[in-house]
């Protein structure tokens, strides 16, 4: 994979509080999801990546420069804040365009009209950005982000305040973003909607780095952690009964009238164990459900016991 | 560890399974950990400039001792006395000595009650005990760096340009002068120094207190001893003095002070020990009694 940003040993203090402890990752391109609980130093990571404010200790590359004081480098960077970051006066045409304008694109005009479309907003809409809703406050921001086509995309909870539809939209937009060859890092605390950006993602929790990776390949690393799993089948005691003293059941649990869970170490094992005892005891599997490996379990698993 | 490109960097917190070194182990980080901060390893340039300013000084006329012996000759230092003896050399770095027996022991034991850091100490496999001793043998061993360093440097380089002494009996007899002379000027003032951390959580007024009574005793004594015709005995109460005259008495040669000259090596080493274990005892017993409420 080709690193569109490193960042390396990055650590960034406040006074006496430490915001980023030690973090080294790279990211490629595509869409990268940056989780972490509230506090966990995610903003203060992307506003490094974007030479926002500068790391105490470590180094920060976006396209092999310094983004602090490669000054060209703002050019293939869009940063969509989590602050509310609109002059209330202008137009949604007037402050895209003038993000163009500030960033040196070269048809301004074309491009805020091209942006202000990719969020579904009016370009000719005189309205200012102050009687907007939140949502297209929120679709503006994404707008200037991207008037100069950039690499390196940084999105600061870019989903907030916006409705269900166009969640969707964004989310399909950024997806599209990171097919076509950019680096999309986005910061998020909705996890049903980051697993839609896609598998990659940055965990954070109290300032360090917890993971990185695909997260069902993460999960797969959580050897202390057994995998869950329910099964509901006709008879879940006689399927109990057959899968006990199997390699790699470590417990079983009768849940209801018709259903088991099951904990193992080797979840892909499991699945053929469980084809095999329903089989043997002549028995109909209605359901077989992983129970956490999901986004949300992997980040709990993570974030806990601190 | 890693699948696929997957990392999983930081599990929070974790119960440890792994080796366990105990004791010793705590004992052994805690003088490595402590030495390290006194010198302002890992810390600012800042943190470093006193105890560098302290090491130079002490290093610097053992440097231009050997220099001098490399440059001029040998025949021409002996008659003028430009090399001091080793015993001698002492005298030229007391300020460096001063000033590091001042600084080691207040970073080291003043810092650690005064952030809460000695509750966590005691909640490791560490007493009280263990981690005064742990605290004494890495200030000995800091002020050994100053009081044993450059008297054996001197003697390597010595030794290495062919000025040093004959035969390996006599090599052999001098480096165990070296050592016993460094480690008789650093343990007294380190216990001193100690005990005065131990009354305070102010590093700058247990720093100011090890200097007063050290340049205080000797004045005192002196003046007593010299001016007032007071027993030479007495001299035994100047902290400084002392163990610079046991120095002399380790390596055989005489006081520059007649009067200190006529005391008995025993009553010396007598004094030295007493003063050392009281130090050492009242450290003690202040620990002992502290009150580790955070």
């Amino acid at each position: 994979m080709t690193s569109l940003v490193e960042v390396d040993e990055v650590s960034k203090w406040f006074g006496e509080l430490v915001a980023v402890s030690e973090v080294s990752f790279a990211v490629g391109p595509g869409v990268t999801a940056l989780l972490g609980p509230n506090g966990a130093g995610k903003s203060t990571v992307l506003r490094m990546l974007c030479g926002l404010t500068p790391p105490s200790k470590g180094e920060v590359r976006v396209l092999g420069g310094d983004p602090r004081r490669d000054l060209a480098l703002s050019a293939n960077i869009g940063l969509v804040p989590q602050q509310e970051a609109l002059f209330e006066g202008y137009s949604a045409y007037g402050f895209v365009h003038l993000a163009a304008v500030l960033l040196r694109v070269a048809d301004p005009d074309r491009a805020t009209r091209a942006a202000l479309e990719l969020v579904e907003l009016d370009p000719d809409d005189r309205r200012g950005v102050g009687t907007y809703s939140k949502g297209m406050r929120q679709r503006v921001k994404v707008a200037q982000a991207l008037v100069n086509d950039p690499t390196v995309v940084v999105l600061d909870e870019p989903l907030t305040g916006l409705d269900p539809r166009q969640r969707l939209h964004l989310i399909s937009l950024f997806q599209r973003l990171g097919e076509d060859g950019r680096c999309v890092i986005v910061s998020s605390h909705v996890l049903d909607e980051v697993e839609r950006f896609g598998s990659r993602v940055l965990v954070m929790a109290q300032g360090r780095l917890a993971a990185e990776g695909d997260y069902r390949a993460i999960r797969e690393l959580m050897d202390d952690r057994p995998h869950r799993v329910r099964v509901r089948c006709d008879d879940p005691r006689m399927l109990a009964a057959g899968l006990l003293g199997a390699n790699g059941v470590v417990g079983l649990q009768l849940v209801g009238t018709d259903g088991v869970v099951i904990e193992t170490l080797d979840a892909a094992a499991l699945r053929r164990r469980v084809a095999l005892a329903a089989q043997r005891a002549d028995l109909r599997l209605h359901e077989v459900t992983p129970l956490d490996d999901d986004l949300e379990s992997v980040f709990r698993y993570l974030v806990e016991r601190r | 560890m890693s699948d696929g490109g997957a990392r999983i960097l930081d599990r929070g917190y974790r119960r440890y399974d792994g080796h366990r070194t105990g004791v010793a182990g705590s004992f052994r980080t805690l003088v490595v950990h402590s030495m390290q901060r006194a010198l302002g390893l890992k810390r600012s340039a800042a943190q470093k400039l006193l105890p560098g300013l302290a090491v130079f000084i002490a290093y610097v006329p053992a440097i231009v001792f050997v220099g001098l012996t490399v440059l001029i000759q040998d025949t021409l230092l002996a008659n003028q006395n430009l090399v001091p003896t080793y015993a001698d050399y002492y005298s030229f770095i007391s300020a460096a000595i001063v000033v590091f027996s001042a600084f080691v022991a207040p970073e080291l034991l003043c810092t650690d009650r005064r952030t809460g850091m000695l509750g966590l100490y005691l909640a490791s496999p560490l007493t009280r005990n263990s981690y005064l001793a742990a605290k004494a043998t890495a200030v000995v061993a800091l002020l050994a760096l100053v009081t044993l360093g450059p008297p054996l440097l001197m003697l390597v380089a010595f030794t290495i340009i062919g000025q040093g002494p004959d035969g390996p009996g006599a090599l052999a007899r001098v480096l165990g002068e070296v050592v016993l002379g460094g480690v008789a000027v650093a343990v007294l003032p380190a216990s001193l120094s100690l005990a005065a951390s131990s009354t305070t959580t102010r590093k700058a007024a247990a720093s100011a207190a090890v200097i007063l009574v050290l340049l205080a005793s000797t004045a005192v004594t002196e003046t007593l001893v010299e001016e007032a015709g007071a027993p030479a005995e007495l001299f035994c109460a100047n902290l400084l003095g002392l163990p610079f005259e046991l120095v002399r008495r380790i390596y055989g040669e005489p006081s520059p002070d007649v009067a200190v000259a006529g005391i008995q090596t025993g009553t010396l080493i007598a004094a030295y020990a007493g003063w050392t274990l009281l130090f050492a005892g009242f450290t003690w017993l202040r620990y002992r009694r502290l009150a580790v409420d955070r």
